[in-house]
C-alpha cells in the first residue's frame, strides 16, 4: 500500500530531520510509528500526503509515486487526521465539514445528502449534523473528521497524532473506532503516536529515534526490550513491566503484553501452592 | 494555604436567558501542604471551582476561604488581586500564554506584575528555569524557538517565579509525551514537598494514583466525593457508573485478589506490587 | 452561539427568513438608495408602509429593532437639534431667544429622522432574518460577473465562511489567555496607560501566533482533502430562486420605481 524509501527531511541546513527511512505499509494492516516527541515521526505523515517534500527518497503510495504532478492524485488515496481537533474543522457544523471534501472532488450535489448521513451515521454523529464545533467534545471532533476522510473513500488513513490532545474518554473512542475500520472494512491504518497500549495492539511497529528507525515488526518483538522504550522516553506496556520484574525475582511467567493472560498464569502459580 | 469552599454556587450568564449553574452548594475544605487531584467529567464544574481559587470568577453566593483571604460576591475585585500571586493557576496548554521576547522576560512577567523589584525577578527566573529542567541558556532566547514541550515548561516557571503558595493546575500533562509527563509530574511533587499544596485536574487515574494524596470527585456541579485516593479506588461500581477507569495497578491487583491472593489494594507502584506478588508466591 | 454572536440573526421560519439572501442584498441595497429620494412625505409614507410590511413578515420583535436604535439615539438627537437650529430654508415658525426655527429646517429633520430609523430598521430585519453564511453564499453568487475579470470571488467566499466559523472560536481563545494573563497579575481593567497597553501586548501576541499556527494547519488540512483554489468545486448549499422572491422583486421595483418617479415631480 504504502513504500517509502530513503527518505530524507531537513528543516534546517545541515540537521537532518528524517534521515534515510525506508519502510512499507501492508494493505488491511494496522502499523504504528513510535518515537517520542521529537523524533521526527509527524514529518513523515506530512511527507507521506506531499505537505513538505523530501530532500531525498521515494515515496509510492497505492502504486502512484508521489510527484508534484501526482501530488492530488496522491491525496486521493490518503485521508490524514491530524493532532488538533479544532484545525481541521473547516465546516461551520459538522455537515458542512463532511461535504467539504465531497466537494473538493467534485461529487455531484445530488449524492451528498445520502453520503454525508452514511458516514456521520458510521462515526456515531448522525444526531450532531447540526451542531457547530465549538459544541462538540474533542472527540467528536475527531470522529467528524474521520467521517469527512472515509466520504472521500481512501485506501490509506493515516493517524498524526489524532488521540494525544483527546481525554481518556476521547481517545478510547478514537481507537476503537479506527480498529473497528481496520478489522471490519479492511482499512489500512498508518498510526503515529507515542501512546504504547496502542502500539502493542497493533499489528506492525516501527520504532523511530531521530529520524532513524531503529527497529520494526510485530509488537512483542518491538517493544520486548523494555530498557530501550524507556530510554527512548516511551511507557513500557503495564503487562511487560509487571512480568519483567517478576522474571528477575525467579518468578516463572512468560512475558507478555496481555494484562489478562498474565492474570492467569499468576493465578495458576498461586493456586498449585 | 488551605482552601475551604462554603455553600459555593456559581451561575454563569446570570440574569440573563442562557443562565447556566456550573456550582451547585460546594462545601470542601482541601488540606495545606496535600496534592490534590480533581477529576469529573467535562462539564462536571472542575474548571469553574479552579477558576475560584485565584479569585478569576467570584461566587454567586457562598464564600472562598484561602488563608486570611475571603472571597464573596460583596468583594471588591481589587482586594483580591494579590491572591492572584498566592494561588497560582496554570490552565491547560500553557505554552499558548507565552508572548514576550525572551524567555527571561516572559518568566519574570508574572513577579514584575505583583511589584517584585527587576534584579528579585530575574534571580527567581534563573531558579525557577533551573527546576524546570531547562538551563541558564534558554533566559536569552525566544520562547517561540522551542519545542511545544519546552514552552511547556518555560510558561510553567513563569507561575512558579511568583513563589505562589497553592499551585493549581489543569491537566498539565495534556499532550505531552510519557517522559515529559512524568517530568512535570515529579516537578509538582517537588513542590508539594516543600510544604505547598497542590490541586491538580487529571483525566489519568495511573497519575493520580502515582502522585496525589487526595482526589475530590465532580459531577454535574456538585463534589461527590472527598477522600484519599487509595479509599476511592475501592469503589469500582461508583467509578464504572462514571466512566472513569481504574488504574491499570488497581486494577490488576483487583483482578489477582479476586483469585485467591490478598495484595494491598493501595499500593501505587511498581516496587511495592512485585514485593507483594513475590512474597505471596514464595509463601 | 456563531450567529448570536453577531448579534444579529434571530432563528425563524417567516417569509423574510425564507427570501433568497441574493434579493435581500440586492433589495436592500437599492431601498438604500431609494430612501434618499426627495419624494416628500407621500413617498416617505409609502416607504414606511413598505418598511412596517417587511418587519412584519420577519416575526423579529419590535423590541429588537427599537434595541438596534438605541445606540444611534443620541447621534439622531444630536442631529435634529443641530438641523433645526443651522437650516434657514423656508420662513420662521417658532422663535425662542436668540434661536429661529424655520420651516425647512423641520421638514429637513423630520426627514433625516425618518431616514435613519428606515435604514436602520430594514438592515437590522435583513441580517436578522439572513444566516450569516447564507448572507456569504448570497453575496459569492452576486459576485460572479467579477470572476469574469478575474476577481477571485470564491476564494474571498470561502476565507470569509471561515472567518465566521472561527469567530467563536477565537473568541473563547480571547477568553482563556485574558485568564492565563490575569493569573499572572495582569489587570485588564485598572491601570496606567502603560499598563493598560502592557495588557494589551500580553493578550494579542498569543493571540496572533496562535492564529498563525492555526492558518497553517487549517491550509494543511484543506489541502490534504484536496482543496485546490481556483479549482472547480461542487457545493453542497445552493440557492434556488422561488415564486415568493420574484412576487418580492417585483413589490420592490414598484415601490422603488414610484418614489423615483414621486420625486422627479
Amino acid at each position: 500500500m504504502l513504500h517509502v524509501e530513503n527518505l530524507c527531511f531537513e528543516y534546517d541546513e545541515g540537521l537532518k530531520t528524517i534521515d534515510h527511512i525506508s519502510f512499507h505499509v501492508e494493505k488491511g494492516s494496522y502499523t504504528t510509528i513510535l518515537g517520542h516527541n521529537g523524533s521526527g515521526k509527524s514529518t513523515i505523515a506530512k511527507l507521506v500526503i506531499g505537505l513538505l517534500a523530501a530532500s531525498q527518497g521515494h515515496i509510492e503510495v497505492g502504486g502512484i509515486p508521489l510527484s508534484v504532478e501526482t501530488l492530488n492524485d496522491v491525496r486521493k488515496q490518503v485521508g490524514i487526521v491530524f493532532q488538533n481537533p479544532d484545525n481541521q474543522f473547516i465546516g461551520s457544523t459538522v455537515r458542512d465539514d463532511i461535504a467539504f471534501g465531497l466537494e473538493n472532488l467534485c461529487v455531484p450535489h445530488d449524492e451528498m445528502e445520502g453520503i454525508i448521513q452514511e458516514y456521520a451515521k458510521k462515526v456515531n454523529m448522525l444526531d450532531f449534523l447540526d451542531h457547530e464545533p465549538t459544541k462538540l467534545s474533542g472527540g467528536q471532533k475527531q470522529r467528524v473528521a474521520i467521517a469527512g476522510i472515509l466520504a472521500m473513500n481512501p485506501h490509506l488513513i493515516i493517524l498524526d497524532e489524532a488521540t494525544s490532545m483527546l481525554d481518556p474518554k476521547g481517545r478510547k473512542e478514537i481507537n476503537e473506532l479506527v480498529r473497528s475500520l481496520n478489522q471490519k472494512n479492511h482499512m489500512t491504518i498508518l498510526s503515529i503516536t507515542h501512546d504504547i497500549e496502542e502500539a502493542a495492539k497493533s499489528d506492525h511497529v516501527i520504532l523511530l529515534e531521530k529520524g532513524h528507525i531503529i527497529d520494526e515488526g510485530a509488537p512483542e518483538n518491538v517493544l520486548s526490550d523494555t530498557k530501550r522504550i524507556r530510554d527512548l522516553g516511551l511507557d513500557v506496556p503495564f503487562a511487560y513491566q509487571v512480568s519483567e520484574e517478576l522474571i528477575k525475582r525467579g518468578i516463572p511467567v512468560e512475558k507478555t503484553l496481555d494484562t489478562e493472560k498474565l492474570v492467569k498464569a499468576l493465578c495458576q502459580l498461586h493456586s498449585k501452592m | 494555604m488551605s482552601i475551604t469552599f462554603e455553600n459555593v454556587e456559581y451561575i454563569y450568564g446570570e440574569e440573563t436567558p442562557i443562565a447556566y449553574q456550573a456550582l451547585k452548594g460546594v462545601n470542601l475544605h482541601v488540606e495545606k501542604g496535600s496534592f490534590t487531584a480533581l477529576i469529573g467529567h467535562t462539564g462536571s464544574g472542575k474548571s469553574t471551582l479552579i477558576q475560584h481559587i485565584n479569585a478569576l470568577l467570584i461566587p454567586s453566593s457562598g464564600k472562598v476561604t484561602i488563608e486570611d483571604f475571603e472571597i464573596t460576591r460583596t468583594k471588591k475585585p481589587q482586594l483580591l488581586k494579590p491572591l492572584r500571586k498566592k494561588a497560582g493557576l496554570v490552565f491547560q496548554f500553557p505554552e499558548y500564554q507565552l508572548f514576550e521576547e525572551t524567555i527571561e522576560k516572559d518568566i519574570t512577567f508574572g513577579p514584575r506584575n505583583f511589584g517584585v523589584s527587576e534584579e528579585e525577578a530575574k534571580q527567581k527566573a534563573r531558579e525557577c528555569l533551573l527546576r524546570v529542567g531547562l538551563d541558564e541558556s534558554y533566559l536569552e532566547r525566544s520562547p517561540f524557538e522551542l519545542s511545544g514541550g519546552q514552552k511547556r515548561r518555560v510558561a510553567i516557571a513563569g507561575i512558579l517565579a511568583m513563589d505562589p503558595d497553592i499551585l493549581v493546575l489543569d491537566e498539565p500533562t495534556a499532550g505531552l509525551d510519557p517522559q515529559g509527563a512524568k517530568d512535570m509530574l515529579d516537578l509538582f511533587k517537588d513542590f508539594q514537598k516543600s510544604g505547598k499544596t497542590v490541586i491538580m485536574v487529571s483525566h489519568d487515574m495511573n497519575h493520580v494514583l502515582k502522585y496525589c494524596d487526595h482526589v475530590i470527585v465532580m459531577n454535574k456541579g456538585q463534589v461527590e466525593k472527598h477522600c484519599r485516593v487509595e479509599d476511592l479506588f475501592k469503589e469500582r461500581d461508583y467509578l464504572q457508573q462514571l466512566s472513569i477507569d481504574l488504574p491499570l495497578m488497581t486494577d490488576f491487583i483487583d483482578k489477582l485478589n479476586k483469585n485467591g491472593f490478598h495484595i494491598d489494594h493501595a499500593i501505587n507502584n511498581m516496587d511495592d506490587l512485585i514485593k507483594e506478588i513475590g512474597g505471596e508466591l514464595h509463601e | 452561539m456563531n450567529d448570536i454572536i453577531f448579534g444579529q440573526y434571530l432563528p425563524g421560519n417567516s417569509i423574510m427568513h425564507r427570501l433568497d439572501p441574493r434579493l435581500k442584498i440586492v433589495g436592500l441595497l437599492v431601498l438604500l438608495i431609494t430612501i434618499f429620494f426627495d419624494a416628500g412625505f407621500l413617498g416617505y409614507g409609502i416607504l414606511a408602509l413598505l418598511a412596517i410590511g417587511i418587519v412584519a413578515c420577519s416575526s423579529i420583535p419590535l423590541k429588537r429593532i427599537m434595541k438596534a436604535m438605541k445606540p444611534i439615539f443620541f447621534m439622531i438627537l444630536f442631529l435634529a437639534v443641530f438641523n433645526l437650529l443651522l437650516i434657514q430654508t423656508g420662513h420662521v415658525i417658532f422663535r425662542f431667544w436668540i434661536f429661529k426655527i424655520y420651516s425647512g429646517a423641520v421638514t429637513q429633520t423630520v426627514y433625516i429622522i425618518i431616514r435613519l430609523i428606515l435604514i436602520i430598521t430594514l438592515t437590522t430585519t435583513l441580517t436578522a432574518t439572513t444566516k450569516p453564511l447564507d448572507l456569504t453564499l448570497g453575496l459569492e453568487h452576486l459576485m460572479k460577473p467579477l470572476h469574469k475579470i478575474g476577481f477571485p470571488t470564491h476564494e474571498v467566499a470561502m476565507m470569509i465562511s471561515i472567518a465566521l466559523r472561527f469567530i467563536p472560536t477565537l473568541l473563547e481563545e480571547t477568553q482563556r489567555i485574558m485568564k492565563a494573563q490575569a493569573s499572572r497579575g495582569v489587570d485588564f481593567q485598572e491601570g496606567s496607560l502603560k499598563d493598560k497597553i502592557g495588557a494589551i501586548i500580553s493578550l494579542i501576541i498569543p493571540l496572533f501566533i496562535s492564529a498563525f499556527q492555526r492558518a497553517e494547519d487549517l491550509a494543511n488540512a484543506m489541502e490534504s482533502r484536496n482543496y485546490i483554489p481556483g479549482a472547480l468545486r461542487t457545493r453542497y448549499h445552493q440557492l434556488s430562486w422561488k415564486g415568493r422572491d420574484t412576487i418580492a422583486a417585483l413589490i420592490l421595483c414598484t415601490v422603488s420605481m414610484g418614489i423615483f418617479a414621486l420625486s422627479l415631480l
